[in-house]
């Protein structure tokens, strides 16, 4: 029965579009609330980007407010502040991919390989944890951690690291390799599952076979395990690479203090400031944040791209 | 009722032997050699409880530092794995169930993950079942959903808009905006779009109408993907605390437990320098991140299972 509505459906003419209707006119009617939903929580904020191209007041309205053309983009790029927080932005989105990527995949292949059963299951369910703790509760934890006193400053402090609160740290890479490894922390657990499952997978007689020719466990996971999962390791670098401009910052917001914004201030933590901190600005701050999504979109668009060319795998 | 719950322990059990048959076979079907297999095998044992120990710690810290002795802990230099003091002192907690700004924020969290959750549902289930039907416009309806996933207007314009509806200060704006997205829709229109088209027309020829058809017919066969994302978006909104901090940052009767936390766990440093400081006040921080987090990591094995599944068929990220 489902077959045969199929082959009417391709109609062409404004006859089949009528029948269309009063068949189906109630479906539509009751689209129409999600539709209104969508519009007003997702298209009518798109309109609201005009708000980088003017002298946004919010007494003027989008409207009525003075349009100024590119002069956002261009206090943007003149200042020191954006220009620094897009620096680190980058080396934040590239050092959380470095550090991130792999641990999920080894991790999995360590459960994969491990034996006894309820042992593997409770230590699954255990590195699953960190991602379901609410960032706030996570940088709390962190900023203790790190303090002076705390446990991870107390341990750096046995390899010669002198005391010191490590999140109030100038120094380079130090706040983005904690904001880095927390990312890692609670990811790479939850981060494994795909990559368990996709494992559980691969053919079991594939296995036995290779084990019967007397191939050992580091071979067997380099010739068959990994080539079964070559297709999904694209794919999720693809993701990773593509929306890392888009994702996660909020926890820098919760760690950083204005002494280190030379080394923590991210694009999200300054489109916030300008926005809800003490010097308002609405056109720069949109200016910002639109800024971060176009790059994010033709980061995505061109990650995918290479991935096609060189993988032939494509998200879209 | 009886009925029913008795036919779920009967399916539970079902599939637990399943899966018990599923991993005796798989034991089977690998041949181990020697003794350097082995030795290979303990140090994954190993090497998994070492992950195990890194992901649980940090939380395990904060479990005992909460019920520890709060002079003595100040004192205290670095991982905390059994209480400190002489003795269990659940003061924080105390403190925090004397809170009534804490009791409020918990009482609001419930508020906005249940009627989040159950709002974002609704709004999936339809939205999916429509998005499911095979329809003229089903493309454009679809079109529409998906492009919202590949371009968002932001921070602020998404702010003024929600300002301009007139809900910033209201609890509605924790709990209408963020209740569904499109990748939630576009799950559960695949897996009602799975369901067997005979049983739609069935119940339309009995006279079925649309609601009873995607409550009563296709809801109950493809539950669980409705579920994972009702899980997920419960997670969300448990752990959210950004959106409280932009749309209710001055009503604190309407802050939910996170901004609460939030709030404390600043704080404290400050408190910590005053002059006669009540220890327990202390712990409170630790209490607070306790009862806002252990919720959660308790029912964690009862859901995950699903999650997995979830994550598997539809790649989602929660």
């Amino acid at each position: 029965m489902a077959r045969k509505k199929k082959n009417v459906s391709p109609y062409k003419d404004a006859k089949t579009w009528k029948k269309d209707f009063k068949k189906n006119g109630v479906i539509y009617l009751i689209f129409l609330p999600i539709a209104a939903y969508f519009i007003i929580f997702n298209y009518i904020p798109m309109v609201g980007i005009l708000m980088a191209f003017e002298n946004y007041k919010p007494t003027k309205g989008l409207f009525g407010s003075k349009w100024v053309g590119w002069a956002n983009f261009a206090k943007l790029f003149g200042g020191k502040e954006f220009p620094r927080a897009f620096r680190n932005t980058a080396i934040m989105a590239v050092m959380s991919i470095a550090l991130g990527f792999l641990p999920p995949i080894i991790l999995a292949i360590l459960f994969s390989e491990c034996k006894p059963k309820k042992f593997k299951r409770v230590t699954q369910i255990m590195s699953y944890m960190p991602n379901f703790v609410s960032a706030v509760v996570v940088c709390a934890i962190v900023t203790e951690f790190v303090s002076k006193d705390g446990p991870i400053t107390h341990f750096l402090m046995l390899f010669g690291m002198k005391q010191q609160n490590l999140l109030a740290s100038k120094v380079e890479p130090v706040f983005k390799l904690i904001y880095c490894l927390i990312g890692v922390w609670v990811g790479f657990g939850y981060g494994s599952i795909i990559y368990t499952t996709a494992i559980s997978n691969v053919n079991g007689e594939l296995k036995e076979a290779a084990a019967l020719d007397g191939a050992n466990r580091f071979q067997r996971i380099w010739h068959i395990v990994l080539p079964s999962i070559k297709h999904l390791v694209i794919m999720q670098l693809t993701m990773a690479v593509g929306t890392m401009f888009m994702v996660g910052f909020d926890k820098v917001l919760l760690l950083y203090i204005p002494k280190t914004y030379e080394v923590s201030d991210v694009l999200y933590t300054y489109t916030y400031r300008m926005a809800f901190g003490n010097k308002i600005d609405y056109g720069v701050s949109t200016a910002s944040s639109l800024f971060q999504s176009i790059l994010g979109t033709v980061l995505l668009i061109t990650s995918n791209q290479l991935s096609r060319r060189f993988a032939s795998y494509s998200l879209f | 009722m009886a009925k029913n719950s008795e036919g779920r322990l009967s399916e539970w059990k079902a599939e637990r032997l399943r899966r018990k048959m599923e991993e005796e076979n798989r034991d089977s079907m690998v041949v181990h050699p020697g003794v350097g297999g082995t030795i290979l095998d303990i140090v994954i044992v190993l090497l998994l409880i070492i992950v195990a120990f890194i992901c649980v710690i940090p939380l395990w810290h904060v479990l005992m530092s909460s019920i520890s002795d709060g002079r003595a802990l100040m004192g205290h230099k670095g991982l905390v794995l059994l209480p400190v003091g002489t003795k269990f002192n659940i003061g924080g907690y105390m403190e925090i169930f004397n809170d009534p700004n804490i009791l409020l924020g918990y009482a609001n969290t419930l508020l906005y993950v249940v009627g989040g959750t159950l709002l974002g549902v609704l709004v999936n289930v339809i939205g999916g079942y429509i998005l499911s039907r095979e329809t003229k416009l089903r493309g454009v309806m679809t079109l529409f959903i998906i492009f919202t996933t590949m371009f968002n207007g932001g921070m602020i314009p998404t702010y003024m808009v929600i300002r301009q509806l007139g809900m910033t200060g209201t609890r509605l704006a924790l709990i209408i905006p963020g209740c569904t997205n499109a990748m939630f829709m576009l799950l559960v229109m695949n897996s009602f779009a799975a369901v067997d088209k005979s049983y739609v027309e069935a119940a339309s020829i009995d006279g079925a109408g649309h609601f009873k058809i995607m409550f009563q017919v296709i809801l109950p066969q493809a539950k669980g993907m409705v579920l994972v994302t009702a899980i997920n978006s419960a997670i969300m909104k448990w752990n959210s605390w950004f959106e409280a901090s932009i749309y209710v940052p001055t009503q604190k009767d309407k802050w939910p437990l996170q901004l609460w936390v939030k709030q404390l766990t600043a704080e404290g440093m400050d408190f910590l320098k005053a002059q006669n400081p009540n220890y327990n006040k202390y712990l409170i921080q630790y209490a607070a991140i306790m009862i806002s987090t252990l919720p959660i990591l308790i029912a964690l094995p009862f859901f995950i299972r699903k999650l997995e599944k979830g994550m598997v068929l539809g790649g989602v990220k929660g």
